[in-house]
Formats: structure tokens, sequence, C-alpha cells
């Protein structure tokens, strides 16, 4: 992957779908940006594409999705809208990417960025050269509590899982629970569970529990094969409560755990249908972190 | 009924108020940007409050079901420390032109200085470039030469009339805006700007002009929404027992949520919104039964009512957006007050 063919990717979706008039001032915008402009202008020609682009998502079909994934492997622009496809085009359009000055002149953009702004240039950061340069920004979007933001740092990019350290890491998977982000878009994150994410995710169930608080459900989904007998002791508490997602999700937890014989003893006498459904397709093999798509509440209506 | 506020501070209101909002029917704000009690120091506090207005006024606005929408600016006040002034009009650039952004303002004068003026043109001329509406905040000491000078700044610096919003006006100065063309708007703030009586006796006389009235989050104290059904509710001496109930209900409501949801998880939340929200529809079935009963004359006794506890109550106010044609309805709603035990705000002199 490099920069360059990303961007003329995401040439090709916009050339589609902008009405001509949007294309031509974007063409426009990033003749200029290669050209070379100064930060006050580069920020002005992304704000602008609210102005002169169409709203709306992107809308990428499944083969254009693929194509994403072959581009990097873990990008999904599903959910990308026209405008962050638009800005992250012409962020591309610099001619210095790799370098400082165009570090710099990101970080000057990130500073006067409306929300809109900072989800586009959170999402271009993946396929800039030098991913290491932009651990730090990617993390403050990870600290976020808009969720937006937060999004835009953490999922549907390889970018954490690849380039932050443990800690770093650890943060913002808890943090997901906490903003409510889905937790199962974050890429690699199946890759990089661990004891002390176990340990962590325990922690806070064990809080929820004693606030009467209602655990989250993708807390069940940074356990893994982690957290021992304390893990599957949750499990089972939680599999014997009265929320619904939270059953179907530890029901996923306990077959990630490796714990199949008890999953299909549960469900032989599970009563009801969707909690048993979860069980069933758990038990035929449905165990990914992707299984958790289902459980999402802002996915009632996938694409 | 859904409300349009199109002047209010949201930086200065609680969690709660954005609640009670959204419950009132508020659903899009338009924040200005202002001063903040005291005059800021430095450039980087105005890049924040910016960066705040477009990032997480949105984001609270927007867990209530609020559309949140913003004007830049740099307002009257600060203009006058020059030096900070010159940089803080570099950024308006950086700032205006995004998303949500819907005007310049709040801009024009306060103490009619020179460097007010300074700023005001600037900023007049950066709208009129980019073809953006200017919401011009009027001074309260001299308002009247201070509003014809906004006017005529403006027009100087070719600004289209139905560009530009003059606020906090009065019975004095709205001939002057409207014969110019530009929108008059009213802050409902009895203690200094308008009483909601007053209003409603200016609008009478105005009503074929095109205008608009709002209450906003003013720095001051003030209620940041009202209920109709409150207000009506309220404005009654004596109760018929539909009222009577949805009184009742109302208090057992409020006492659920008296720990507003930005101070607990929103799964409890959610939990203990259940039986509000039961609560709720219950009281809007009792209401709307003492509603059937009432004829239609029993309305201008009410508003005559209401006109009475305002006078009496300099708080009260009401929010919305009104032309001609929803000016039958809004008017009901500015004569009345808030539930009694509504939020008290944090506020500043």
């Amino acid at each position: 992957m490099t920069a360059s063919t990303v961007r003329e990717f995401l040439g090709t979706l916009l050339r589609e779908r902008e009405p001509a008039a949007a294309w031509t001032w974007l063409g426009g915008a990033a003749a200029e940006i290669e050209r070379g402009v100064d930060p006050v202008r580069f920020g002005g020609l992304l704000s602008l594409v609210s102005r002169y682009s169409r709203r709306g998502p992107l809308a990428p079909t499944a083969a254009e999705r693929a194509r994403a994934d072959e581009l990097l492997r873990g990008w999904n622009p599903e959910r990308w809208t026209l405008f962050e496809a638009a800005r992250a085009w012409l962020v591309l359009a610099r001619r210095d990417l790799d370098r400082t000055s165009a570090v710099d002149a990101l970080e000057e953009c990130y500073a006067y960025a409306d929300v809109g702004e900072l989800c586009a240039l959170y999402k271009t950061i993946p396929f800039l050269p030098g991913a290491a340069r932009f651990t730090w920004r990617i993390g403050e979007g990870c600290r976020s509590s808009m969720r937006a933001v937060y999004e835009a740092a953490a999922c549907d990019s390889p970018f954490a899982a690849s380039q932050f350290d443990d800690l770093a890491w650890r943060q913002l998977v808890i943090k997901a629970l906490f903003v409510e982000a889905p937790l199962w878009r974050v890429h690699g994150l199946d890759g990089r569970l661990s004891e002390e994410l176990a340990r962590m995710a325990l922690d806070l169930c064990d809080e929820r529990r004693s606030a009467h608080r209602p655990v989250q459900h993708e807390l069940w989904l940074v356990l893994g094969k982690h957290g021992g007998a304390r893990a599957l002791q949750a499990i089972e508490a939680e599999l014997v409560g009265t929320n619904a997602r939270g059953r179907r999700a530890a029901a996923i937890a306990l077959a990630r755990a490796g714990k199949l014989q008890r999953l299909s003893e549960l469900a032989a006498k599970e009563a009801d249908p969707a909690v048993r459904a979860t069980m069933e397709s758990a038990l035929r093999g449905e165990l990914s972190q992707l299984a958790f798509r289902v459980l999402d509440p802002s996915e009632a209506k996938p694409s | 009924m859904r409300f349009f506020d199109p002047h209010i501070h949201m930086t200065s209101r609680t969690t709660d108020d954005l609640d009670l909002m959204s419950k009132a029917g508020v659903r899009a704000i338009v924040e200005p940007a202002f001063w903040l009690g005291q005059s800021r120091t430095q450039l980087g506090t105005f890049i924040d409050y910016f960066n705040s207005l477009l990032g997480w006024e949105r984001f609270r606005a927007s867990q209530f079901g609020i559309a949140h929408y913003c004007a830049i600016g740099l307002n009257s006040k600060e203009a006058n420390n020059e030096k900070l002034a010159a940089q803080v009009l570099e950024l308006i650039p950086r700032f205006a032109l995004k998303e949500g952004v819907v005007a310049i303002g709040e801009i024009g004068y306060d103490e009619i200085t020179p460097a007010e003026e300074r700023a005001y043109i600037a900023q007049l001329r950066f709208a009129v470039e980019h073809d953006m509406v200017v919401m011009v905040h009027s001074p309260h000491r001299d308002k009247k030469r201070g509003i014809r000078r906004s006017l005529d700044v403006a027009r100087d610096c070719g600004l289209a009339m139905n560009k530009l919003v003059i606020d906090h006006n009065n019975e004095e100065t709205v001939e002057d805006v409207l014969e110019r063309g530009a929108w008059a708007a009213f802050t409902i703030y009895p203690s200094t700007k308008m009483g909601s009586e007053r209003m409603v006796e200016l609008v009478k006389k105005l009503r074929s002009r095109a205008h608009h009235r709002r209450q906003l989050g003013r720095l001051g104290r003030q209620r940041p929404a009202l209920r109709p059904e409150d207000r009506e509710a309220d404005a009654r001496p004596r109760r018929a027992d539909g009222a009577r109930r949805a009184h009742h209900l109302e208090e057992r409501a409020r006492r659920l949520r008296a720990v507003g949801p930005d101070r607990r998880r929103r799964a409890d939340a959610d939990a203990r919104d259940r039986p509000v929200e039961a609560l709720l529809r219950q009281l809007r079935a009792a209401r709307a039964s003492a509603a059937r009963r009432r004829a239609g004359s029993e309305l201008k006794a009410r508003r005559a009512q209401a006109s009475d506890r305002l006078r009496q109550d300099p708080e009260a106010s009401s929010s919305g957006f009104t032309d001609r044609t929803a000016w039958s309805t809004s008017v009901a709603h500015v004569m009345a007050r808030a539930d009694a035990a509504g939020p008290t705000c944090w506020s500043q002199p």
C-alpha cells in the first residue's frame, strides 16, 4: 500500500459519486495542494469540502470494500462519509507526506478541526508513510470521549493494533467500553488479547456489578482465552442474568474460552430463542470478534 | 411542538439543561461565539473556545437529539484589547468556514469605540466575501445609536440586509432595524433586556413584520427551556382534576430525575428513565384531558393570568422562533413560566 494507490482508489470512488461541480471543485483544490499551500489554506480547503461535496455516506460496494482491504489489510471504509473520503483524498494530494512539513501541517489542522474534520483526519493517518510518526496523534483520538472521533481513530483500521504499545493498546480497548464504541470493529483485537487485558476487564466487570449496573456486553469480547477461573465464573454469572444482549455475548465468550461442552449443555436447555441461536452459531465456530457484530445496537441495519 | 433556539450559549449551561431543552422540544440551536463573563488574556483560550463550539458542544447537544450550530466571531467587548483582537481576527477564517458554522457573530458594538469598529468592519468584510449571515450584538449602553451605526456600517461594507440579524432590540430600536430590511431579534431576559410581556405587546404591534424572538441561555441566571404544558399548568390558579393529577405526576417524575444522566452511566439512566417515561405519558394524558375541558375563551383568560404572573416573576422566559404564522402558538409560551422546581443554572454576575 502506498498513499498514492489509496488516493487513486478514493478518487475513483469519489468521481463516481460526486456531482460534476463538486468533482471540479475537488480537482481544483487538490491541484492547489499539490502545488503547495500554507497550513491555513490547507485547513481551509479541508473545511470547504462541506460546502462543495455531496453530503452522505460513501457506501462502498462489496467489491470496493474488498479492494480497500487489499490495499490495507484491516481497512474498512464501509462507514465512511463522502466528506471523509474527499478530505482524505485532499490530504493525500500533498507532495510532502513523508516529510516533517506534512506532519506539522496536519497537526495544525487538528488544532483547528471541527468534529467532521477530526474524523476525516484520523481516518487518513493509516495511509501515510511513516506510521510511527502518528502514533501519539492516533492515541489522542482514542482518548476522546466523542464517540465519532474515537471510532475514527480506533475502528476499521489496522493502525492501533500494529502501532500501539501495550499500555496504549489496553487503554484503547477499555475506553471503547466506556464510550460504548464498537470494539468488534477494532481491527486486530483478537490478535492482541492478553492476561493483563482480561484482568482489567474483569476488574471493570466487578465494579459494574458492585454498582448494580449492567456489564457492557463487549466486555465479554475482551477475555478471549484469558482470565482463567475468574473469567469463567464471571461469564457464568452473566449467563444466569436477565440481560439478553449480555447473555448472548457471554455465550460467545464461553466458546472463545474453549468451553464448548459446557456451552452445548446450556444451549440444550436455553429458553430464549435469540440466546439459543447465538449459542448455536458459536458452537458452529462463529467465535471471532466479528461474531459480536450482531449484538451491536448501531448495526440494526447492516449494509 | 418543536423549537429552534437561534441564540443560546450552551457553554454556560449544564447537561441537565440540555436534557430539559430536549424534553421541551428543542431540536436545533445556534450558539454564537461571545464573551465568557470575563475577558480572555490569551490567544490559545480563543482557539480552545472556538474548538469547543465546533466539537464538544456539538457532541454534547447531539446526545440529547439537539442539532448544534454555531456562529464564530470576535465579540465587541474583547475587541477592545487590540493586540489580542488582531490575533483573534486572524483566527476567524480558520473556524468560520466550517460545517455547522451558520453565521459570523456575535459581533458589533459594546462601547462603540474605534477598536470595536475596526473588528466589526474586518468581520463584516469576511462575511460579505464568503456570503455569510452576520449576527450583531447591540450595545446595552447607547443602544439606539449603536444599532443605527451597526446598520450603517454593515450597509457600507456591502452586506445584504437580509443577511443581517440585529439582536437585543427593544421598543425603541426595532423600527430602525425593520425599516432597513434587516432581521430584528429580541432577547427575552427580563432583568436587563426584553421582558416577556413587553415582547408580547411589541409583537402585537409589529405582527405584520418579519422578525424573530427568542430566549437564550445567557450567562446570567435564567431557565433554559420551558415546557408549554408547565406554563399552562403553572399559570392556572386553580387546577382542574386532570391538571392536579398532572402536577402530582410531574412532582414524582421530577423526584425520579433528581440525579442527572451526566452523573450516571447511561444504562443505569435508561433503567431509571423507564418509570419516568411511563409517568410522563400519564402526565401528558392527564394534561390532554384537562385541556379538552377548556373552552377557547378560557385561553384568553389564562393568558391574562400568565401575564399577571410574569409581572411578579422576572425570570420567566421562553424559547422559539416566530414569524407571523408561528405567532399564534408561540405567544402563549412566552407568557408563562417554567415549573417552580426547574434547575438552577451555573450563573455569572
